[in-house]
Parts: structure tokens; C-alpha cells; sequence
């Protein structure tokens, strides 16, 4: 998948995310905004009820499109055999993507009716999407290869070392700034901090590094690169500037993903054990939507 | 998070949301099967086996759960749950509801009465029911479920078959025709109350409508004529009117308080029951029908009171007036009044006149004396003064009042021979005021005035009033004194009749009264 079709790939999710989103909001609007109380005289309300056609189906696609979305995601980050089929990256993201666009649905599907035990379900749900957010923020601070590998800090060590040379050979960086740019991922004793401490620490980096940039942007005009080789430049400084900083934070963010597993699964688990209940419940007592 | 669930009540977890009020008790995963059926979502049966009154409705084919409206749908199509504990599980807007789904149509009043009027416990039997608040369930379909018994159960409980359902008054539906008793005639227009009338009882009001006997007329007119025409009203009055009277030719006056009596015997009855034939005229005095003939002469005399005092009803004539009452009349009849026909008096001018004045015999009488007689002894026309009735000619006056004092043969004459003088055209002439008190004025100077001295001659000198004779006479004043042989010789002799231009008379006066004229 070429960049292009990645970014295609990408919108197309967000656009039927959004989209979905959307339609549902401006369809059932007057009958979501309404007390629970007086929903039941809507005329939406035998479509848009939790066990109506539309609502008792926005519980079984979206359940469905969570369990898909976890289930293959397991599946190919698990299964050896199937390693070669397509980036993990792009299995995360269609991962990200039905597990978003799952709960969006079973957000409607409970017709924004939070109570009783599968109350604890849904609130499972945000939790492990919002984890799941935290965890793809996490994910992307630990360095992969394009299978998804994770690297070791000698593996960064050496992209670190390979982009010093590249700037200095075939950019003519000059030593000062060369110099300036190793002392921006001096970052002293952070790595002794706690993990809280360095999370803190990650957006003040990003900030210290966006003024970087801005203030070499100058520098390297007044020395007469510009344009494109300006663009290039920049982003191989940028590159330098996140990966010095992720060599510096990589044992913490790992120790970090570990914890996350531990948050974002139990919730996950949570959810999909009471959601189960919930079915069956449902099925017990005869609610079966179109079957 | 183990600690979480601990604390839940998962028993009340898997519900999909709060029950309503009146099902909250039911709250609790032990009570889903109580409305839910395993498999088959909640059934109707399920519903009804709680709600019984339902069940019983529908199970009787009635209100509005047996309409093919709700026939055909779920309970919980309409009656959802689990919308929390304020939800309405029974909504309807009273102002759209169709009440004819419920069996019972709103027609009339029903469509305007406000739906509390007749949902309320009061009209619940139910104990159940009852005690629900906000109810619509629980009312019968008879009238007398809601409405109070007006007849206090005397009219059974089909109130419709007389009642309409616009107005309690009239009773549309009820046709009088249909009871024993039809109504014809005025009945028809009469106000129901006049007949049924409305009691005061313990209870309240009540208006009778049964055990009226109304086979008597009696039972609500009252008998004006106080039984005197027995109990039979029809055999003279109709429904018609009671004053349109039947079998008129056999009706019997002599009942009344009025027996036809003479000439009222043949009369027209419209002659006097001007006002119809039931109007009941004044009868107590003969001018209620009568017109007065009298013209009221009689009105404000207090003697007489009615015309039957003087009438009779055989005929108006003759009058039972008779000399007696007149009697007690200022005027009362004797001597030659009493027998007198009363229209010499009373009947002027063709006119009946009995209002007269009594004290004027002028009125009747003419006055003969002309003006002969002063006011002095006439009054004002007051003949009594001098006649009586008994007898015109009988005069009782006394001359003695006069400047002429009757004595002697003028007191046994009739007035007349002084007072009446015949003319020569024989009209009598009536003297009293100018009548002169001269002696000559009555009597003929047969002396020819041989006496008479400055040209009057004084009679009384010589005659008084006894008889002719000169009594007063003495011989011996004149100037021939008799004596002797003179005093045995006839007057005659010596007076002797003379004839004196052409007129005969004895000469009493003689200047010669020589021996020689009488003795030769």
C-alpha cells in the first residue's frame, strides 16, 4: 500500500465514521434528545429503540464490528503464519477503525440510555477505547519495523548515528548545529524519572522541539537553504529530534505499552463478557431483531 | 474492579431501565418472568394475568381493549416499560381519544362533559379500582352507574327509554301515549310538574311519576264545584278545555249555585257565559248580566240592593215595587198617589225616572195658581202648604195667615167662589196675590153704590159674614129713625125697587124722606 492508498484507506474510515456518526445524529436527533420518559411516544421510537429494527441492529453490527476488529487484529499480530499479510500498522488501523465505528453504533444502540449491568459494558467499551487511544499514542512512541517489530535502542542508536552523517555529508549541516541538535536530546537525568514524569516530560519535548525547528528554519535560511531542500532538511532534523527522544524515553514507553495491555484488555474483556450476558439475556427473553 | 461487581445488585443489572410507578414493586431480576415469557419477549397473557380488569373486559367483549383498534395490537404496543419511573405507561390525550372505541359512544351531553366527570372513584364499584387514582376503568355502561336516580328506583334502570342524551329535560324518547294514561287534548301542553309533581322527602326531591291515580280527575284538579256535579267530570269537560263543556243540553243548571228560574229558563247560554261556556259569570246581582235599566238610578240608594228586590225573573214587569217599599221611600204614597199609576211619576218623556225629587210637587203637578200664590205660602212649589193628596180640592190652609180673615159664611165657601173667576172666554182665572180684600172685589154692589161714600162703599158697615142680612144696620143712625107703626112695616114697603137707567134696584138711600113719598 502505497502512501496515497494509505491516506485513501484512512479517510475512507473516517469518512464512514464520521459519516455514520453524522446520519444517526441528524436521523434520530429528536428522538435521542428526548427525557427517556417520553421517548416512547416518538414515532422514531419503534425504529430507534434498543430492541427496535434500527436500534437492535446498531447493537449487533456494531458488537459485530468490535469483535471483528478485535478478533483479526489478535489474530494476525498472533499467528505467524499470516505475518506477511498486509502491515500490522494497516491491521491496527482497521483494528482502530471497527472498534470506533463499533461503539459509535452501540453508542446509538443504547439510544445514549446508560443503566444497569450492561451499562458496565458500555462504560468497559469507552474505556477501551479510550485507552485504546492512550495505547495508540504509547504505540507510536516505540520505534517498529515496517512488520511491526519493535527495535532495541542500538537499532535507534544507529538510525541516530546514520541520520548525523547524512546531515553532515549530504547537507553540509554545520558542526554547530549538528552540535545544538545532540544537545536538544541531552535530556540529563529524565531517564531516571518516574513514567508519569516522562509522559509530562514528552509533550514539553514536543514543544522544545517545535521552537527548535522554528528557530533552525531562520538559521538555515540565512545560510541560503530553502525551499524543497529547506522542507527535506527540516524533516530530517525533526526526525533526529523524535528519534533522540525516543531513545531516551523507549524503555519507559515500552514499560508503559506493557501496563496499557493490562488496562485496555481487562476493559475489553469486561465489555465482551457482560456484552455476552447482555445477548443472551436478550435472546432468552426473545429478542432476536430480525432472526 | 472485582470489588465493583460486588457491590452491584445484579439482580436489578440486566434491566433495559426503571420501571414505571406502578410497576416498580416488580423491580428485580426474579420479576422478569412475570411480565417477560422466555423466548417469546412479553406476551399478552402475561400482562392480563395481572391485570385482571382488563382480562375481564376483553374476556366480556368490552371496552376499549376489544376494539379492532387495540384488538389487534400488543399490550406493550402500547403500555411500554422500562422507560423509567415518571413514564406514563397510559397516555392518552382525553381531547382525541376516541371514546366510541370503548363501546360506549359520547353522544349528547357525554361529548361535552369533562372525562373526570364520570372517571372518578365515585362511580367505581370496585374496591380495587376504586382506590387507583386516574383511573379510566371500573365504570358500568347504565345510566345509573354515573347518574343519581332521579325516580329513586320507581322507574327501573333503563333511563334511556325516556331520556335523551342531551338534556335530562325533556324526555325525549318518553311518549306519554305509552302508558295508561294517553294525553289529549290540553294535557298534551301541560308542564309534566302540574301532574307529577315534585315532593319534598327525606331523601330530597322527588318527582312521582307512578302510582298517580289517575283515573280520577280529582287526583290533580281540584273539583271547583265542590262535588255538586258528582265525580264525573268527563260527562261535562274534555281534555279539550275545560271550559269547552260536552253535552251541553243536559247539563242541569239547577245544580249550580244559579238554578234557572223564568225567563233565564230559555235562554241562550252564551248570554250569559259570554266569557265560554265553563267562564263563570257574576251572578250575585242581576246587573253582573243585566244591563241596569235604571241607568244606576238605584246605585246609591241604599234601600234598594238588586233588581230582584223590585223584579222577578218571570218578566221585568210589573215591579214587586210596591206601595209599602215606596213607603219606606223618602216620598211616601198616600191619598190620591197611592193611586196613581206609578209612570204619572215616574215615566217622563218616554223615561223612567225614579230618581225624583220629592219635595217639588211642581215636578208633577201643574201649578194652577199660576203666580197667584206668593212664595210667602207656596214656598218652593211646596202645595202641601195648602193641599193634601188626598183631595185637590181638600184645602186645609189656614186663611187666618192672611190679611183677609175668613169669618162666618166665608169660611164654608169654596175657595173658588172667591179665588177662581171664569173669564168671559171661560178660562178660569186663579186670584190669591192680587185679590183684593174689598168686598167688591168678590161681591156685587146690588145697591148700586147707594152707600158708598167717596166712591167706595164699606159693606161690614151695614152686613157681617154670617148672612146677608144687614145685621150691623140700625135705622136709627140714619136719618129717618122708625118708631111707631114704621118699625112693623116691611123694608119693602118703603124701599121700593127703582129702575134707574135701565137697572133695577130697591132704593135704600133716600134723600126725600117726607111722609108725603111714602104715604099718599
Amino acid at each position: 500500500m502505497n502512501k496515497i492508498t494509505h491516506r485513501i484507506y484512512i479517510s475512507g474510515f473516517l469518512l464512514i465514521s464520521l459519516f455514520t456518526t453524522v446520519i444517526l445524529v441528524y436521523y434520530g436527533y429528536s428522538y435521542y434528545s428526548l427525557p427517556i420518559e417520553e421517548r416512547f411516544f416518538h414515532p422514531l421510537y419503534e425504529l430507534l429503540k434498543p430492541s427496535g429494527l434500527l436500534g437492535h441492529g446498531f447493537g449487533i453490527i456494531g458488537s459485530i464490528f468490535m469483535l471483528l476488529g478485535v478478533s483479526i487484529y489478535m489474530i494476525r499480530k498472533r499467528y505467524k503464519k499470516i505475518f506477511r499479510l498486509g502491515k500490522l500498522k494497516h491491521w491496527l488501523e482497521f483494528h482502530i477503525f471497527l472498534c470506533s465505528l463499533g461503539p459509535i453504533l452501540v453508542l446509538f444502540h443504547t439510544s445514549f440510555k446508560f443503566g444497569g449491568l450492561v451499562s458496565v459494558s458500555f462504560w468497559s467499551m469507552v474505556a477501551v477505547v479510550l485507552s485504546g487511544v492512550i495505547g495508540r499514542f504509547i504505540y507510536i512512541q516505540i520505534p517498529r519495523t515496517i512488520q511491526g517489530n519493535e527495535l532495541t535502542i542500538d537499532d535507534l542508536m544507529r538510525q541516530n548515528t546514520s541520520i548525523n552523517d547524512q546531515l553532515r555529508t549530504e547537507y553540509a549541516i554545520q558542526s554547530s548545529t549538528l552540535s545544538k541538535l545532540d544537545d536538544a536530546g541531552k535530556f540529563g537525568s529524565i531517564s531516571r524519572q518516574g513514567h508519569l514524569h516522562k509522559l509530562f516530560f514528552l509533550f514539553e519535548d514536543k514543544w522544545s522541539n517545535y521552537l527548535l525547528l522554528n528557530k533552525l528554519r531562520f538559521e538555515l535560511k540565512a545560510t541560503g537553504v530553502e525551499g524543497k531542500d529547506l522542507k527535506i532538511l527540516l524533516k530530517i532534523i525533526k526526525t533526529k529530534l523524535v528519534l533522540q527522544r525516543r531513545i531516551v524515553l523507549l524503555s519507559s514507553m515500552k514499560e508503559l505499552f506493557r501496563y496499557w495491555h493490562v488496562a485496555h484488555l481487562p476493559f475489553a474483556i469486561i465489555m465482551l463478557i457482560i456484552m455476552l450476558i447482555h445477548v443472551g439475556v436478550s435472546i432468552t427473553f426473545g429478542y432476536t431483531w430480525i432472526f | 474492579m472485582a470489588a465493583f461487581f460486588c457491590f452491584i445488585n445484579l439482580s436489578a443489572q440486566i434491566s433495559p431501565g426503571d420501571l414505571t410507578k406502578a410497576h416498580s414493586k416488580y423491580e428485580g431480576m426474579s420479576n422478569c418472568t412475570k411480565c417477560h415469557e422466555l423466548g417469546k419477549a412479553v406476551s399478552n397473557n402475561k400482562c392480563l394475568t395481572c391485570h385482571k380488569e382488563i382480562a375481564a373486559l376483553i374476556s366480556k367483549e368490552r371496552g376499549f381493549h376489544v376494539s379492532p383498534e387495540a384488538r389487534s395490537k400488543d399490550c406493550f404496543s402500547c403500555h411500554s416499560e422500562h422507560h423509567g419511573r415518571n413514564f406514563q405507561i397510559v397516555r392518552f390525550d382525553e381531547k382525541s381519544f376516541d371514546h366510541n372505541k370503548t363501546g360506549f359512544k359520547l353522544i349528547g351531553k357525554h361529548n361535552q362533559a369533562e372525562c373526570a366527570k364520570c372517571h372518578k372513584a365515585d362511580f367505581i364499584t370496585d374496591k380495587e379500582l376504586k382506590s387507583r387514582k386516574g383511573t379510566y376503568l371500573g365504570l358500568e355502561q347504565t345510566c345509573l352507574s354515573c347518574h343519581e336516580d332521579f325516580h329513586k328506583g320507581k322507574l327501573g334502570s333503563e333511563c334511556s327509554s325516556c331520556h335523551g342524551n342531551d338534556s335530562f329535560k325533556p324526555a325525549v324518547n318518553f311518549d306519554h301515549n305509552r302508558t295508561k294514561f294517553k294525553l289529549t287534548g290540553s294535557h298534551q301542553k301541560v308542564e309534566c310538574e302540574k301532574c307529577h309533581r315534585i315532593e319534598e322527602t327525606k331523601e330530597g326531591k322527588f318527582q312521582r311519576f307512578t302510582g298517580l291515580n289517575f283515573n280520577s280527575c280529582e287526583s290533580c284538579h281540584n273539583d271547583i264545584h265542590n262535588g255538586a256535579f258528582g265525580k264525573s267530570c268527563t260527562d261535562c269537560h274534555s281534555t279539550e278545555s275545560f271550559k269547552k263543556i260536552l253535552n251541553i243540553d243536559k247539563f242541569d243548571h239547577g245544580k249550580t249555585k244559579f238554578p234557572l228560574l223564568g225567563k233565564h229558563t230559555n235562554l241562550d247560554c252564551k248570554k250569559c257565559h259570554s266569557g265560554g261556556i265553563a267562564s263563570k259569570p257574576e251572578f250575585e246581582k242581576c246587573a253582573n248580566c243585566h244591563e241596569d235599566y235604571h241607568k244606576g238610578q238605584f246605585s246609591t240608594i241604599n234601600l234598594i240592593r238588586d233588581c230582584s228586590e223590585c223584579h222577578v225573573v218571570e218578566n221585568f214587569t210589573p215591579s214587586l215595587f210596591s206601595i209599602t217599599e215606596h213607603n219606606n221611600s223618602q216620598f211616601k204614597l198616600t191619598g190620591g198617589h197611592l193611586a196613581t199609576p206609578c209612570e204619572s211619576c215616574h215615566l217622563l218623556e218616554g223615561i223612567w225616572n225614579f230618581r225624583v225629587q220629592s219635595d217639588n210637587c211642581a215636578r208633577c203637578h201643574k201649578n194652577v195658581h199660576g203666580d197667584q200664590i206668593s212664595e210667602a205660602y207656596l214656598g218652593k212649589n211646596r202645595c202641601e202648604n195648602c193641599h193634601d193628596t188626598d183631595l185637590w180640592s181638600s184645602v186645609t190652609f189656614d186663611h187666618n195667615k192672611t190679611k183677609f180673615s175668613l169669618f162666618g159664611r166665608h169660611n164654608q165657601i169654596q175657595c173658588s167662589s172667591c179665588h177662581i173667576k171664569e173669564t168671559f172666554s171661560g178660562k178660569k182665572l186663579h186670584l190669591f196675590k192680587n185679590l183684593s180684600s174689598e168686598c167688591e172685589s168678590c161681591h156685587s154692589d146690588i145697591h148700586k153704590s147707594q152707600f158708598a161714600i167717596d166712591g167706595k162703599t164699606d159693606c161690614l158697615k151695614c152686613h157681617g159674614f154670617n148672612d146677608w142680612k144687614p145685621e150691623k144696620f140700625d135705622h136709627s143712625k140714619t136719618k129717618f129713625s122708625l118708631a111707631g107703626a114704621h118699625e112693623k112695616v116691611p123694608c119693602s114697603e118703603c124701599h121700593k125697587i127703582v129702575e134707574v137707567s135701565g137697572e133695577k134696584y130697591r132704593q135704600f138711600r133716600r134723600e126725600d124722606i117726607r111722609c108725603i113719598v111714602c104715604h099718599s
